[in-house]
């Protein structure tokens, strides 16, 4: 009789272990994401938008050259779907200039002061401390990547007559306004 | 009684077949996980980063990989190994510096680093403090025109590749893709007798599977030339098969 019970046991067991093998997923749909965004569950890099997931809870990490990286974790069911919608902040100024030019100076980090977005968010200028120097900051969306388009620091571009009207016009307004002489 | 001790055999044998059965499916269904945390079973001085976004948001390329390559020799400095490394946090925009930790796995060992960047004149140089201890002297690392003015990475085998058919274009790319896995590497070799090279037609994709040794380290590399304007590089250990890095879809520079 027990070893009935046993068997039956053992046998909707292995049927369980079966359907989870086969079956056992769930769904994560990943809603909202800007061009050029890279995506990782669990450190593993996909393209999918809609992941085929064993349950379980994972990290959810989206980059972009023009967001803030977002991190999160979500619980994924057995087939059940899962929405997640990242909320995506603008990329930081800060860490826009930071990751083109590394530092103004002897190890300054690279802070931008007054920053402003133009054209959809493609080019952001402020300027940087100590010195009030202007820096215009471009980003190419056919090679997805932020370039320094206008600085009066020594290597850089820094001719304003190349720079769309309004990019000249708001770094005239910083250097009458902020820059020193 | 012989009679009730074969069913009782024959019972025990289904008990323990199904018993069996459903210890193996639920061992399968626990690794057949696509997107389990990526690690590497074994131990390395030059982990994989599983994030390695989170640092590049801030620092440029050529400082990230400075940074990461110190990383590496201080682990192999102060006989550290670990499986896999995190950003923790995000960067802080400290004084003179960017302050982040990173975590090593599956130890949960925690480094406290600092990146300081010296811009004169376009030129970067980075150093890096790592649990208060500098690391190296300040060093040229890159113009600002993406020129690396530093490699002590010795490759060999790359002829194999051209041999099969790979561009120099696309060869550099590789070695940009390679270094980017291991800064910190000072010797790449590529076995020339494990190449295979294949194309697929629709996605117009030239694939090479090869082994190649970092350092002392064995893995299997497939890098795709995807309509020559398109690289991708993924890594896995050579022994467990496991993912151990994956570039993504990245540019390639147009020949000059």
């Amino acid at each position: 009789m027990l070893l009935n019970i046993g068997i039956g046991i053992a046998a909707l067991l292995c049927a369980w272990s079966v359907f989870l093998y086969l079956a056992g997923y769930g769904t994560a749909t990943i809603g909202m994401l800007p061009a050029r965004a890279v995506v990782r569950v669990n450190g593993n890099l996909t393209t999918a938008k809609t992941l085929r997931l064993r349950p379980g809870t994972y990290t959810l990490l989206v980059t972009s050259p023009l967001t803030d990286p977002y991190q999160s974790t979500f619980h994924v069911s057995v087939l059940a779907a899962t929405r997640i919608n990242p909320s995506l902040q603008r990329r930081s100024p800060d860490a826009i200039a930071s990751s083109v030019v590394g530092g103004i100076g002897p190890t300054e980090p690279v802070a931008l002061q007054h920053a402003q977005w133009f054209d959809g968010d493609t080019w952001v200028v402020g300027f940087t401390l100590p010195a009030n120097a202007p820096l215009a900051l471009h980003y190419d969306t056919t090679q997805g990547k932020w370039s320094v388009a206008y600085s009066t620091a020594a290597g850089y571009p820094s001719d304003k007559t190349k720079l769309p009207a309004e990019i000249s016009n708001y770094i005239t307004q910083l250097e009458t306004t902020y820059v020193p002489g | 009684m012989y009679q009730d001790n074969r069913q009782l055999a024959i019972r025990g044998v289904i008990a323990g077949i199904f018993t069996l059965t459903a210890i193996v499916g639920f061992a399968l269904y626990r690794q057949s996980n696509t997107y389990a945390p990526v690690h590497s079973n074994t131990t390395t001085a030059n982990p994989v980063i599983t994030d390695p976004e989170i640092l590049q948001n801030w620092l440029p390329d050529t400082v990230y990989q400075y940074t990461v390559a110190r990383i590496s020799d201080y682990l192999v400095a102060n006989n550290l190994y670990a499986s896999s490394l995190s950003a923790r946090d995000r960067i802080v925009n400290g004084s003179g510096a960017y302050d982040f930790a990173v975590t090593l796995l599956p130890q949960n060992q925690t480094l406290d680093v600092s990146v300081s960047v010296n811009n004169l004149q376009g030129i970067m140089s980075t150093a890096v403090t790592i649990d208060g201890t500098l690391q190296q002297q300040l060093i040229q690392t890159v113009t600002n025109d993406g020129t690396s003015t530093g490699s002590s990475t010795t490759y060999t085998g790359l002829d194999g590749l051209i041999e099969h058919g790979i561009t120099t274009t696309e060869i550099s790319e590789l070695q940009s893709l390679l270094q980017k896995y291991a800064p910190a590497s000072t010797s790449i070799d590529i076995s020339p007798n494990t190449i295979q090279a294949s194309y697929d037609q629709d996605t117009g994709t030239m694939s090479y599977t090869f082994v190649v040794t970092i350092n002392t380290s064995q893995y299997v590399a497939v890098f795709d030339a995807i309509s020559t304007t398109q690289a991708r590089l993924r890594i896995r250990d050579a022994t467990t098969s496991q993912q151990l890095y994956d570039s993504g879809t990245v540019t390639v520079p147009a020949a000059p």
